[in-house]
């Protein structure tokens, strides 16, 4: 018998030669065999793991602060689990919220009283093992693959509304989403689900997101523990940057709402950003499929704006494999969308403070001032509009090195014509009205520098 | 799988010309499948073309019968290509100012709004609210009814977790706001949730029965208050002959055949639910599903009945077939200008 709460714990009897297992609660017995069994077996589980941080720190707690008072209740092999507790342990129990401690064995147990979950009665440790089985079954390609497919949907919305709640029901305890969470890393499941993505069906996709989302933003303390598993399995990251392949166009949405959350979180930008999968973004917005683009774009975006200094040294360490060799292509790409918003994005990027010597060195090289030229000639007044923001950096730059500074003297009256007559109907707009005239009083004011 | 080339899709005939973009009837040559096309132009101001970015992502977000699904979506040149299914009959805004100008039959509407209902139900266990229902937004095809414009949906979901109430404004919805639920016109603490969708078919389906919409000539004060009192808008016929209540209408509907014909009991209950102005005791989609109003639909369906009424793709003329213009690109060329590097 092991002990487990002050009111729950499983008896094992031995009954002849069959092994019969007990569910106590409040010195009444719940259930016998089965599912005092599966709960018996995962609060072993629980205690074997070697990932489970929070949940492990709980039982902890409790074996400590009863021993005592129970010593034949403890059988050798928990006492041994007890004795063997890392630091580590001790540090989340420390990094936890004061609350009720929640032990593994009394969440399956209300699970099991209670059909909290609507129809499915189905412990997290259970969903996660029959959708495990499921994907399996559906990655081998046997011949039950439509049954695989209907079980896995049937698992995804369970575990989803276990999470989300379902429309009529709350959004459900910490512990619940904590068991859960537990169990998708000790089952490595949330990389198989990603490999699998495009097996499962349409509305399990966005399923797989979601459950994915709110797994990836649970906290414990300042801790997201989720995050330290990816950081433990990039392979999850990769696979998912692997979604804006053509190969599985129709997977490639989901995994873009996965990758902007994961983006969120400097541990996770960061191996992403340095990564071989980060540079073949170029490719993936590109493509003339308009939302795969955008949305690929977007993710492009958020990896390269959302951490300021994590991108500067990025971007510094990469400079010429990032903008002569890549960024060059996208500001030249056929794909109107795609020109455009590069071309504003690297507008945006130079003027970061962050990014100042990135930008110094963009600036002093005539390659780019030349491109910002032609392309404030183009056809579209908007992609005109963002060269403008770009080529202003060049003019504004004080110590402009000699070879820009002979293409803007070379150009001297032509650039003051052009700027003067450019855009004159945003009028409205002060901000560029300033701008252009600051860019005009310099472009008039240049000399070239004294021999030396 | 559809191209990304407009060269393989023939265009025939232009459904609309809006500020928005033009809406084409095409075919789809490798398939010869008949299809909508939906051509915006890029060049625009970059919040535009990010609000299109977002309108694609959302019609994405949906696979239902009785939603109108985006097959393809790709750029060529300064344009957006969006591409739809070919739906015959148009939206029912349309058909009401073409066809049924006094309203659509009551079984027509009922057959409608099954489809919409069960859509509504798919929507909303997506945690999702539609957020512009109206005869616009229902598309008639020869079968069935199809929800489109998810422009304005939103979701419960936010950041991982899922709301209980939405809060929002009704700044730039100007236009829907006579389908508007009393509880967004609000816009207080209290938030709304799905059920405001409920009340916004409460409206359709006065619009539909009568062929108009409910406060159109009215000021919105006016349109707001009588919402927030709680006094309905009610179906022209029989029964509405003798009261001389408000009737919300430009022209107090004098029409004789208004006034003759009668809706069913199940059908003014019905509209009571869905304008009831306490959000929670409004049905759900769900259970509105359930309600007697639906039980005509058993022994008929849309097909029969648009049959019976001998209305037919033929008489549905008012998609024009003008001649194509060409897409005019009126930018200015400045390639004359030199620059010596």
């Amino acid at each position: 018998m092991i002990y487990i709460d002050r009111s729950i714990y499983i008896q094992q009897i031995l009954l002849g030669k069959r092994k019969k297992t007990k569910l106590i609660y409040n010195n009444r017995i719940l259930y016998r065999d089965n599912i005092a069994k599966r709960s018996y077996l995962c609060l072993q589980h629980q205690q074997l793991g070697n990932e489970s941080h929070d949940l492990k720190g709980t039982t902890a707690n409790e074996s400590k602060s009863k021993p005592a008072s129970q010593p034949a209740a403890a059988t050798t092999t928990a006492q041994q689990k007890v004795s063997q507790q890392p630091p580590q342990k001790i540090r989340d129990r420390v990094s936890q919220p004061e609350k009720e401690p929640k032990t593994a064995a009394a969440t399956v147990a209300a699970a099991s009283i209670m059909p909290l979950f609507g129809k499915s009665q189905k412990s997290p440790v259970e969903l996660v093992k029959s959708l495990k089985e499921a994907i399996n079954a559906l990655e081998s390609g046997d011949r039950k693959v439509e049954k695989a497919q209907e079980d896995c949907s049937k698992n995804l919305v369970s575990i989803k509304n276990m999470l989300y709640g379902s429309s009529d029901t709350e959004p459900p305890a910490d512990y619940v989403v904590a068991q859960l969470s537990q169990e998708l890393y000790n089952s490595n499941l949330l990389l198989l689900l990603i490999q699998n993505l495009h097996r499962i069906d349409f509305e399990g996709k966005k399923h797989v997101a979601l459950i994915f989302n709110n797994v990836l933003r649970r906290q414990i303390g300042t801790r997201s523990p989720t995050v330290e598993y990816i950081c433990t399995k990039p392979e999850i990251l990769f696979t998912l940057m692997g979604g804006y392949e053509d190969a599985h166009p129709e997977i490639a949405l989901n995994s873009g709402t996965m990758l902007r959350e994961c983006a969120r979180y400097e541990a996770l930008a960061k191996i992403m950003l340095h990564s071989d999968e980060f540079f073949k973004f170029f490719r993936y917005v590109e493509v003339s499929t308009f939302d795969i683009a955008s949305d690929a774009f977007s993710t492009f975006k958020e990896l390269l704006t959302r951490h300021k200094l994590l991108c500067a040294e990025f971007l510094d360490a990469n400079y010429d494999k990032f903008f002569s060799a890549h960024y060059q292509r996208l500001l030249n790409s056929e794909n109107y969308v795609t020109r455009r918003q590069s071309l504003k994005l690297l507008g945006e990027l130079l003027l970061d403070r962050h990014n100042f010597t990135v930008m110094t060195r963009y600036i002093s090289e005539p390659e780019n001032l030349k491109l910002m030229m032609n392309m404030l000639k183009e056809k579209s007044r908007n992609i005109q509009f963002e060269a403008f923001h770009v080529f202003k950096v060049f003019v504004a730059n004080p110590n402009k090195p000699k070879p820009i500074l002979d293409i803007l003297l070379r150009n001297q009256t032509k650039l003051v014509d052009f700027l003067t007559n450019f855009h004159t109907d945003r009028s409205e707009d002060e901000q560029f009205n300033d701008e252009k005239a600051y860019l005009i009083k310099q472009i008039k004011e240049l000399k070239p520098l004294p021999e030396a | 799988m559809f191209s990304n080339n407009i060269s393989d899709y023939k265009l025939n005939s232009t459904i609309k010309a809006g500020t928005f973009g033009t809406v084409y009837k095409a075919n789809y040559l490798n398939s010869n499948k008949c299809v909508v096309i939906k051509q915006i132009s890029v060049e625009q101001q970059a919040d535009k073309v990010t609000r299109i970015c977002e309108d694609v992502l959302k019609c994405r977000q949906f696979k239902h019968t009785n939603i109108n699904s985006l097959l393809h979506c790709f750029v060529d040149k300064n344009y957006v290509y969006m591409v739809f299914p070919f739906v015959c009959f148009g939206n029912c805004q349309t058909l009401l100012e073409n066809v049924f100008t006094s309203g659509f039959p009551e079984i027509l509407i009922a057959l409608i709004f099954k489809d919409i209902m069960s859509a509504l139900v798919y929507i909303h266990s997506h945690h999702f609210i539609h957020g512009s229902l109206r005869a616009k937004s229902i598309l008639l095809d020869r079968n069935k009814a199809i929800l489109s414009n998810f422009r304005d949906s939103r979701s419960f979901i936010n950041q991982g977790k899922r709301d209980q109430v939405l809060y929002g404004s009704t700044v730039g919805k100007a236009e829907n706001l006579n389908w508007t639920a009393p509880e967004i016109l609000y816009q207080n603490l209290s938030g709304y949730t799905e059920k405001s969708d409920l009340y916004s078919i409460g409206i359709t389906s006065y619009e539909m029965a009568n062929g108009f919409q409910p406060f159109l000539d009215s000021e919105l004060t006016f349109m707001c208050t009588e919402k927030i009192r709680g006094n309905l808008p009610s179906l022209s016929d029989k029964s509405s002959q003798g009261l001389s209540s408000v009737n919300y209408s430009r022209e107090a509907v004098p029409s004789a055949m208004n006034n003759q014909r009668t809706f069913s009991d199940d059908f003014h209950q019905y509209m009571e639910i869905c304008l009831n102005k306490n959000p929670t005791c409004r049905w759900s989609a769900h259970k509105l599903m359930t309600h007697s109003f639906f039980k005509q639909c058993r022994n008929s369906s849309i097909l029969d009945q648009l049959k019976g009424l001998n209305f037919d793709l033929q008489s549905c003329t008012y998609i024009k077939d003008e001649p194509l213009r060409a897409a005019s690109a009126n930018v200015k060329h400045l390639e004359d200008v030199k620059w010596c590097f």
